[in-house]
């Protein structure tokens, strides 16, 4: 029985993937659904759905029971922002039926930029609001395994009530997982007080997440830009003998916006998330990501990799793309293809080369049509390319889900607890630094926090740096030679 | 025999945590009519697997539960081994604790390897890429080749591991041949009889060169069981005794076979058993299956052991068992019972 996922989507930049993530979940569950056949499944409310959603009758607004025919879907989610723009345009806009009122919490003055403002002024004012739409949404569910919480780095209401909200779930929720994708802002970001926002959110997250995934801007823009030239080419390929490339085309001419780079991150929590609502032969939760990737409770911050690159169809095109045959096998297909790239540095989500670190664990989770033994002839393959920490050698963890992404026939998500995230912390903690040394603009914060959090947080990043250095360093123990089989 | 299948789906190990407490005991509410159904309830088989956290915490915990309620019934554990290439970054965790666990608990334990049933596949069923239905039919043949009836008394190994050697399936082969490369399987710890090196030959203890690179596989004691029609000197399937038999019998000269004392640790008296049993098995008009003790679950520990003391000693992922109430203690302890248990076996050798 799938177990249910709450999303909780904060800030403009959480809320600007929720709505791409929302939208992807949808074309997903719609396609697998397709893929059963042309039976009623269509419009059964399954098993698969209700991870992520509830069926709720219109009338009564009770919830309606697995397999009833669909009547009206609601997101199992949790919309925070103290501006209240972006909620809204989600509201207006085609999925605004997807949510309710008691699913939102907005204000509408912002944080400013402000870790300390959403922390410590909004927190505080909102806390119980936020536990209370939090809570209704766990009580509709029959066995809540995770949290799953959306929020940018470098903001306020992001960075700043997003980690507020982390520590209210685990003092409310100790037994949920709380997995967190969390956009760091790239070295050229707009935001003065980013390194700030993001150095100070950071120590929460390495103190109160289960399992971090970091993004950065930066990477995505780039992801996004090859997507674009990807769907391009495809798409004159394809001209001459499909007609339906519209889609794809214009995509391509919009260039990648944050629609694009959104729907990336959408596409990363969709495939955490598929072994956990798709039937497979070798069934991954969220749980077991943790427990194999994070072998040090601090340390599970986990560099992420897709490939194929995902062309995202614009939303009106969702309905129609999903119905469209899945494209023949091409060489990008291949096991071999979709592992080098997932390895490879301009594909990570994050800005980093974890195949030149030492990786801690790393995960396989693969969509389609794959099987157990062309898995572990991938994974046998890397073994022995791949720097593993001498404990964890055979630190790979594989998942097969059966349902690939739409219009895919295959798809792979790498995950890698790797010592390079380490640069990208050490890479934030330098900007912080050149801002603290002057304590440029740390009045803005000390209105809502005593400044010793400044120290406290640049001790804890420090310190986390160390923590992946030492492991990227250590050399294995001198070989000790086991006594070989005797028989 | 009654089994106890345990289905649901796996993750962190979870001894000691309240809920799967309650859904342990669940099972054991549920045991509980169907051996008052029973006439004489000689044992229950487990099935489950020693690398996720449902199979091998649960799974544990449960035999813990059984062996207390039904102490005079034989427990049976059939463990699938991880694949020594990696399934789970914690295998070798689960693995050692629930091993060291069923040691106290179970009277005996199957050691199934994934790894093996995986050459089998590959090997002998020519299957390319072998599925998990493919893997769990070669596993579930095993398994029916030790448990299937016979009219002797359940093998009570006591509390230490026990491997399948290998179920035999031949064609139409004369038992003779058969039983002769059960025999080679035995002697070299195969678990399948294609690329048997046919070099390795028993080695009397005392003659044993502890330098020696030697594949020879010593045992503890093995059983053999014939299936078949012409298996059986009678109608019924009999236990037949030790060399001595009649030669003219299949069930004979396998005794003689297998009850060639330089296959065994030298204080072993007595240690190959015969069955015979008039049904084919597996839609074979012939075929053997041997259950032995022997020095091949090194293959198990060997892989396992070294790999969970350097991880422990690295403290990693320690703390998610910490948060289930495990304690270091618990760990040394596995680690312990599992070194010690390796030396066991390679005292099987020497005198």
């Amino acid at each position: 029985m799938p177990r249910e996922l709450i999303t909780i989507q904060v800030g403009q930049c959480g809320n600007q993937i929720g709505r791409c993530f929302w939208q992807q979940a949808l074309a997903e569950h719609a396609s697998a659904a397709a893929a059963l056949g042309g039976r009623a499944t269509s419009a059964t409310y399954d098993d698969c759905m209700s991870s992520f959603f509830r069926n709720v009758d219109p009338r009564s607004g009770r919830d309606l029971g697995v397999g009833t025919p669909l009547a009206a879907l609601k997101a199992r989610a949790v919309l925070v922002d103290m501006e209240d723009g972006v909620v809204n345009e989600t509201l207006n806009g085609p999925l605004g039926e997807l949510f309710d009122q008691r699913q939102l919490v907005t204000d509408v003055y912002g944080a400013g930029n402000n870790w300390a403002h959403g922390y410590a002024a909004y927190g505080p004012q909102y806390g119980d609001a936020l536990l209370e739409a939090v809570r209704a949404a766990a009580e509709k569910c029959e066995s809540l395994q995770s949290f799953f919480l959306m929020h940018s780095m470098g903001g306020g209401t992001g960075s700043g009530l997003g980690t507020y909200l982390l520590s209210l779930l685990e003092d409310s929720f100790p037994e949920v997982l709380r997995m967190v994708t969390a956009v760091f802002p790239s070295q050229d970001d707009d935001v003065v007080t980013s390194p700030y926002n993001a150095v100070l959110a950071l120590r929460h997250l390495t103190d109160h997440a289960d399992c971090a995934m970091p993004v950065d801007n930066q990477s995505l823009l780039s992801i996004a830009a090859a997507t674009a030239t990807a769907a391009a080419a495809s798409s004159i390929a394809d001209r001459g003998r499909r007609s339906s490339t519209g889609a794809l085309s214009s995509s391509a001419s919009s260039g990648p916006g944050f629609d694009g780079m959104n729907s990336i991150v959408a596409s990363l929590m969709a495939d955490v998330t598929a072994s956990a609502r798709f039937p497979g032969s070798l069934n991954v939760d969220l749980n077991e990501i943790a427990t194999n990737l994070v072998p040090f409770p601090r340390m599970h911050y986990l560099v992420s990799a897709l490939s194929p690159l995902r062309v995202p169809p614009p939303p009106q095109q969702m309905a129609r793309r999903a119905s469209l045959p899945a494209p023949e096998r091409g060489p990008r297909g291949t096991m071999p293809r979709l592992i080098a790239d997932a390895l490879s540095p301009t594909r990570q989500l994050m800005r980093c080369d974890p195949a030149r670190s030492r990786f801690l664990a790393c995960s396989l989770l693969l969509r389609g049509d794959v099987t157990v033994s062309e898995a572990n002839v991938g994974v046998e393959k890397l073994r022995g390319s791949l720097d593993m920490v001498h404990w964890n050698r055979e630190g790979f963890k594989v998942g097969l889900c059966n349902v690939p992404p739409p219009g895919l026939q295959r798809s792979l998500l790498c995950l890698s607890n790797n010592c390079c995230v380490a640069q990208s912390f050490e890479d934030l903690r330098q900007q912080f630094c050149k801002l603290y040394t002057r304590r440029a603009m740390v009045h803005h914060y000390t209105q809502f926090v005593d400044q010793s959090v400044f120290d406290e947080a640049l001790e804890s990043v420090t310190a986390l740096i160390a923590d992946y250095e030492e492991l990227n360093t250590a050399p294995a123990p001198a070989h000790k030679q086991w006594a070989e089989p005797a028989f | 025999m009654l089994a106890v299948q345990d289905t649901s789906d796996s993750s962190l190990s979870h001894f000691f945590s309240g809920e799967r407490r309650k859904a342990a005991r669940a099972v054991l509410v549920d045991t509980e009519p169907k051996a008052e159904r029973c006439d004489y309830l000689e044992g229950m088989v487990m099935l489950h697997s020693a690398s996720g956290g449902t199979g091998s915490g649960l799974g544990s915990y449960l035999t813990e539960l059984l062996a207390d309620a039904y102490p005079s019934a034989a427990l049976l554990n059939c463990v699938v081994c991880p694949y020594s290439a990696g399934e789970v970054s914690v295998q070798n965790f689960n693995l050692l604790l629930t091993l060291s666990r069923l040691a106290e608990h179970s009277s005996a334990v199957l050691a199934i390897e994934n790894d093996q049933a995986g050459n089998i596949c590959r090997q002998v069923l020519k299957l390319e890429r072998p599925t998990f239905r493919d893997l769990n039919d070669v596993i579930a043949t095993h398994i029916t080749a030790a448990v299937v009836p016979s009219t002797l008394a359940a093998s009570n190994a006591g509390a230490v591991p026990q491997m399948p050697r290998a179920s035999a399936a031949f064609t139409s082969d004369t038992w003779p041949a058969i039983t002769k490369r059960l025999h080679q399987m035995h002697v070299c710890g195969a678990a399948h009889d294609l690329c048997l090196d046919w070099r390795v030959t028993p080695q009397p203890s005392e003659n044993f060169n502890f330098n020696s690179t030697s594949n020879f596989n010593k045992s503890v004691s093995s059983l053999v069981t014939l299936h078949g029609h012409d298996a059986a000197p009678g109608p019924a399937a009999a236990p037949v005794a030790m060399p001595g038999a009649s030669e003219s019998t299949a069930a004979g000269f396998t005794a003689d076979m297998f009850g060639n004392a330089d296959l065994y640790a030298a204080w072993c008296q007595a240690p190959a058993m015969v069955c015979t049993s008039a049904l084919p098995l597996n839609g074979f008009e012939r075929s053997a299956s041997l259950l032995s003790n022997s020095q091949s679950v090194l293959r198990v520990f060997d892989a396992a052991t070294p790999r969970a003391q350097q991880m422990f000693a690295a403290r990693a992922f320690v703390h998610q068992y910490q948060q289930h109430g495990l304690e270091t203690a618990d760990f040394e302890a596995a680690l312990m019972w599992a070194e010690q248990t390796r030396l066991n076996y390679r005292g099987l050798s020497h005198g």
